[in-house]
């Protein structure tokens, strides 16, 4: 019989007829043409798979397997005992004991509250084994099983919320990401920069036009005071504020010492901060010395001010942040953060650099 | 109803009875004296007006308060006078009318009452007086889960009657029966009374069956209450009593048709509960500082403290006692220790009194017990006001799948942690501490315990109820019916040892089998093994393993012991070096000294041979011979190695493989296993016997011996078909060895067999080469 199927096989099929078309299929199933299909990366992995799969386990796991597998697995039917089971009148899947008992318990089930009250409970697989690890107290292992629970639950909520984005999406938008990020901190190291060396020029020159002119040996305090009000573009995101103050203190060492307390500050004009335009109105009024303490105009600002609903800086988004930044040095300094150059002017700017964004460039 | 006792009296009085034929013509009932009162007793005699089945409470009352002992007709003594006093003032002693009404006239009545009501010593005596078993010859029966409790209740009720121990009151034990032909109450174990009706179905010698403590559900019990429904309906003067700790009985009153209920109250006073406000993490720990609280912030009174095992148990009260001895502001303590291996006379030293204060007037002293739950139901301790659960107990667990019967620490039931906090109320308010929080108590517990029919192998009570004539296993009355599997296994193994045929019926063999009081695999063993030539050292290693562990091993001087082990130790197995050591405690003369001096159990070894002489009676009762190979006797080795046939015979179910990687695999069920670390087998068997799977930490087999796969192929070829077998690497070798079989003949095959047997004993000296064989061959 399978010697006259192995001659049939031998001959050629028509390539019309229907086993030409099934050892087609079949082909495809087959194994070792999938390995083929697969990529390198894929056989590697499953090669991995097989090897993890084929180390000798250590000899407890081994056994706990072993257990757990055959604590589960009912007994075969095939088992001489089953037979002479049968032959006693069971039947396949019921329960041992008198069967009158069940339904007479069954009505009077509510009143004993005995997990193991009569018939009707009775066991149709034996009692699981429970092995007891250590010697955790009563309600130890439940807690640790629920902690253990938890977690496991909450790295697959991660997980799926990971997966929920596209898997690929979501790694370049990480790369994307980290790559903006080193822009922007860059930006903000310019801005600073371009910033202290505005403010000193300013208040040079506001002392030779202003009456209002500050002391002398005011400088210290001015610096602080842009400090405070304009490092929120210098500061990189989520930098602690000790780190602050040391990155601050090797542009400009006296902003060091109240660097902290200025941080508090800042948090308030973050959150009012917003838009452009304003922004560059304050700036000139707080990079002019101000009589009035510059919290104190700020908070004066604040009711008049129309950004209520704009969201606030530390929510935007890295990619807006830095492109408030590359505007700010636009307009600000007619510095081009993408050519890495200040031009001498808005019109030198607009004449020689390609564009606003990165893509222009 | 008087009609029937009535009529009752009419077959039992003035007849003579077949069952008192031994005793001398005045003590049976001789139709002439039956004219002045039924059992022809003298007018003045203090039971001259008793009616069985009618007597009063009063009647009872004024005979015990007599001064003549009416079963003895000796005058009762001062000390029975002080004791009937304090029995006077048991809560049971108030119920007698109560009792009897229900009794003379409910086959079936379910009494229950708290632990200290006095229902175990009384309510047999109550009986004793209703049903007067010497003038009816019947007995009257009343069974204990614990032997040592039928032991120790007997004892005091004998005394409790003013009669000697053993005459009219006795206990029947496994391998101890301690009853004469006087005897009207005996007091058993209620595998004793179960194997008692394997040859007296009926259970024709008693008269009433009371099976106390039936709360706690063992396996003979219930199989006991089983049989109690069917008796019944056969035997209409039977009286059964069931008798309950727990307020349970609901459960037992619906499972006896609705049988009358009758409770006790015990003398209990309200325990405070505290439960902890957080799961500990180390509930040893916390039951340790939790009593060294006790002991220095409360008030005067005994702590009872439950733990799991004899190691655990141990190892707290050293503690506890170092611990308390260095307080300088507390009393002096006791601290004693209570499990059921621990000797006798150590476990009555829980009775003794709390110390005295250091000086007068100083902080009282205390008596710590640590104990298993032992303490919760079975014994009673006076004084203990203050008890501390940490809410585990070991029990047995069975599982079929695997075939492992073990006992694992596990949860208690809510029903043994009420129970356990009882005991904090005996003699004042009391305080229970629960080393879980409320929350855990809830939800964490099961209700009840599960029964033990429920964790245990069927195999021998199979056998039994066969041997009782009891063939639909699948439909007998279960109060808790067990899993199917359960009782599958239990039919195959009996099937494979040919005790029941494939119809599930019973073998000739097996009906032998039933016979001995011992596993049915032993009992096949024993019964194969005069055909090995070696009856006599089977008996005695077969005796040796119904007895606890015969090794000590102090926690002290465990190397000393270790070493002590090692000089009995045979290197084919733990069966053999048990043989050893029963050979050595024979050559000794069974001196006490010598055991001490080997750290050997003198009290087991002595219960063993005890269990031996038993044993021998069986065999020669079933017309066995008693048989030695010779030692000397050439091949060499053969000795041993007819005797390791023999253990082959009985436990070819119980079978590892070692694997290549070391580790053995149960056969069939393909569990990996490892030697018990106790196992003394040097050198790498390839096939083992083994007593026991047990789960603790790991898997272990312990008690093996090596045998040989031809062996087993020839003892048990229907559990050896290779058909049956799942895929492993003993399956391979067995594949070949058959295949080799059939190719070369018989003969010569058992030649070859014995010269491997000696090349094998010869390459064991070199253990250690071999082991590096082992090694170069895994690489």
């Amino acid at each position: 019989m399978s010697n006259a199927q192995h001659g049939g096989s031998d001959e050629e099929e028509d390539y019309m007829s229907e086993a030409f078309l099934k050892s087609l299929v079949s082909a495809s199933e087959n194994p070792m043409t999938k390995k083929q299909n697969m990529t390198y990366s894929e056989r590697r992995r499953q090669k991995e798979r097989e090897h993890l799969a084929n180390l000798p386990k250590p000899l407890k796991e081994r056994e706990r397997e072993a257990r757990e597998k055959g604590l589960e697995t009912a007994i075969s039917e095939e088992n001489k005992g089953m037979a002479m089971l049968l032959k006693m009148g069971f039947k396949k899947g019921g329960t041992l004991g008198v069967s009158k008992h069940q339904e007479k318990s069954s009505a009077t089930e509510q009143v004993t509250s005995s997990t193991l009250s009569s018939g009707s409970d009775a066991l149709r697989a034996p009692l699981a084994i429970q092995m007891k690890q250590g010697r955790g107290g009563l309600g130890m292992d439940t807690l640790k099983k629920q902690k253990e629970q938890e977690e496991v639950e909450q790295s697959l909520k991660r997980a799926h919320e990971a997966f929920d984005v596209d898997y690929r999406g979501s790694k370049r938008d990480q790369f994307e990401h980290d790559k903006l990020s080193r822009h922007l901190g860059a930006a903000q190291a310019i801005c600073m920069q371009l910033d202290v060396k505005k403010a000193a020029k300013d208040v040079q020159e506001g002392r030779e036009e202003n009456e209002d002119t500050p002391e002398p040996g005011q400088e210290g305090r001015e610096f602080r005071r842009m400090g405070r009000s304009n490092s929120f573009w210098w500061i990189a995101e989520n930098t602690p504020d000790d780190l602050v103050g040391t990155r601050m203190m090797g542009l400009a060492a006296p902003v060091a010492t109240t660097a902290s307390r200025g941080r508090r500050n800042f948090d308030l004009s973050d959150d009012e901060d917003g838009d452009l335009e304003d922004r560059k109105e304050k700036r000139v009024r707080l990079s002019t010395p101000d009589p009035i303490d510059d919290v104190a105009v700020e908070e004066k600002e604040e009711p008049e001010a129309q950004w209520g609903e704009k969201p606030a800086y530390a929510e935007l988004t890295v990619y807006e942040k830095l492109e408030k930044v590359v505007r700010y040095l636009r307009q600000e300094h007619s510095y081009c953060f993408w050519c890495s150059a200040q031009y001498y002017g808005q019109q030198d700017l607009e004449e020689n650099c390609p564009g606003e964004s990165e893509d222009d460039h | 109803m008087s009609d029937r006792s009535q009529k009752r009296a009419k077959i039992e009085a003035p007849k003579e009875n077949p069952y008192l034929a031994h005793l001398s013509p005045s003590e049976r009932l001789v139709g002439g004296t039956a004219a002045k009162n039924p059992y022809g007793l003298a007018a003045d005699h203090p039971l001259a007006n008793f009616v069985i089945g009618e007597t009063t409470a009063e009647q009872g009352e004024a005979a015990e308060e007599g001064d003549i002992n009416p079963f003895t007709d000796k005058p009762f003594s001062d000390r029975y006078k002080k004791i009937l006093a304090g029995r006077r003032k048991l809560p049971v002693n108030k119920h007698r009318k109560e009792f009897l009404d229900l009794i003379q006239n409910n086959q079936v009545v379910i009494l229950v009452g708290e632990t200290g009501s006095g229902k175990t010593t009384q309510i047999p005596q109550f009986m004793v007086f209703d049903e007067l078993p010497a003038f009816k010859g019947k007995k009257i029966a009343c069974t204990q889960p614990r032997r040592l409790a039928a032991m120790s209740v007997a004892q005091r009720v004998a005394e409790e009657m003013d009669v000697v121990m053993g005459q009219e009151v006795g206990y029947n034990i496994r391998f101890e029966d301690c009853t004469s032909q006087k005897t009207m109450l005996q007091y058993m174990t209620d595998g004793m009374l179960l194997r008692e009706a394997m040859n007296d179905p009926l259970l024709s010698r008693y008269s009433a069956i009371i099976l106390d403590e039936a709360h706690d559900r063992t396996l003979s019990t219930d199989i006991l209450m089983g049989l109690m429904k069917e008796i019944i309906k056969k035997r209409s003067d039977l009286k059964v009593v069931v008798m309950s700790a727990t307020l349970d009985a609901g459960k037992f009153q619906k499972y006896f048709d609705d049988a009358p209920l009758m409770s006790v109250p015990g003398r209990t006073f309200p325990v405070e509960i505290y439960y902890t406000p957080e799961p500990e993490s180390d509930y040893l720990e916390a039951a340790i500082f939790t009593a060294l609280q006790i002991h220095r912030t409360e008030d005067a009174g005994d702590i009872l403290l439950f733990l799991t095992g004899e190691e655990e148990i141990e190892d707290a009260c050293r503690k506890i006692k170092a611990e308390a001895d260095q307080m300088p502001d507390a009393g002096p303590i006791k601290v004693l220790p209570l499990y059921s291996t621990l000797p006798p006379q150590a476990q009555k030293r829980i009775y003794e009194e709390a110390p005295p204060p250091r000086t007068s007037g100083g902080r009282p002293g205390r008596k710590v017990v640590v104990s298993t739950n032992l303490a919760e139901t079975s014994l009673t301790i006076d004084g203990i006001v203050y008890v501390i659960d940490p809410g585990f107990s070991k029990q047995k667990v069975y599982n079929p799948r695997i075939r492992v019967e073990s006992l694992l620490v596990s949860p208690i039931s809510k029903a043994s942690a009420q129970q356990r906090s009882g005991r904090a109320g005996r003699t004042r308010p009391g305080k229970c501490f629960r080393l879980y929080t409320e929350n855990a108590f809830m939800k964490e517990l099961i209700e009840t315990t599960y029964p033990e029919i429920l964790r245990s192998n069927l195999g021998t009570v199979v056998l039994q109820l066969k041997k009782l004539g009891i063939d639909d296993l699948v439909h007998f009355d279960f109060m808790d019916p067990p899993a199917p599997e359960t009782l599958m296994r239990a039919l195959e193994l009996l099937n494979y040892l040919e005790a029941l045929d494939d119809d599930g019926n019973m073998t000739p063999l097996g009906s032998m089998m039933a016979d001995f009081p011992v596993d049915p695999q032993l009992a096949k063993m024993l019964i194969a093994s005069p055909q090995y030539g070696c009856s006599n050292e089977i008996m005695s290693i077969v005796s040796l393993l119904n007895v606890p562990l015969v090794f000590m091993r102090p926690p002290d001087q465990r190397k000393m012991a270790d070493e002590a082990k090692a000089q009995f130790s045979h290197p084919d197995g733990d069966h053999l070096s048990l043989l050893n050591v029963y050979h050595a405690y024979k050559t000794s003369g069974e001196d006490q000294k010598w055991c001490y001096d080997n750290f050997c159990n003198y009290r087991t070894l002595k219960s063993a041979d005890n269990v031996r002489t038993q044993l021998k009676r069986y065999m020669e009762r079933c017309d066995l011979d008693l048989v030695s190979l010779p030692f000397d006797e050439r091949p060499k080795g053969s000795y041993y190695t007819g005797i390791r046939k023999a253990l082959a015979a009985g436990y070819f179910m119980q079978v590892a493989h070692q694997e290549r990687s070391g580790n053995y695999l149960t056969v069939k069920d393909n569990q990996v296993v490892r030697l018990h670390p106790s196992s003394c087998l040097d050198h790498n068997a390839e096939w083992v016997i083994y007593n026991e799977f047990v789960l603790t930490n790991q898997n272990y087999i312990r008690t093996v011996t090596e045998v040989k796969a031809e062996w087993l192929l020839d003892i048990a070829p229907n559990y050896f078909d290779l058909d049956s077998f799942p895929n492993c690497e003993g399956k391979r070798v067995l594949e070949k060895l058959i295949q080799r079989r059939k190719a070369g003949g018989g003969d010569r095959d058992r030649e070859r067999d014995y010269d491997r047997d000696e090349s094998r004993s010869k390459s064991r000296k070199s253990d250690r080469s071999d082991k590096d064989r082992k090694e170069k061959r895994r690489r």
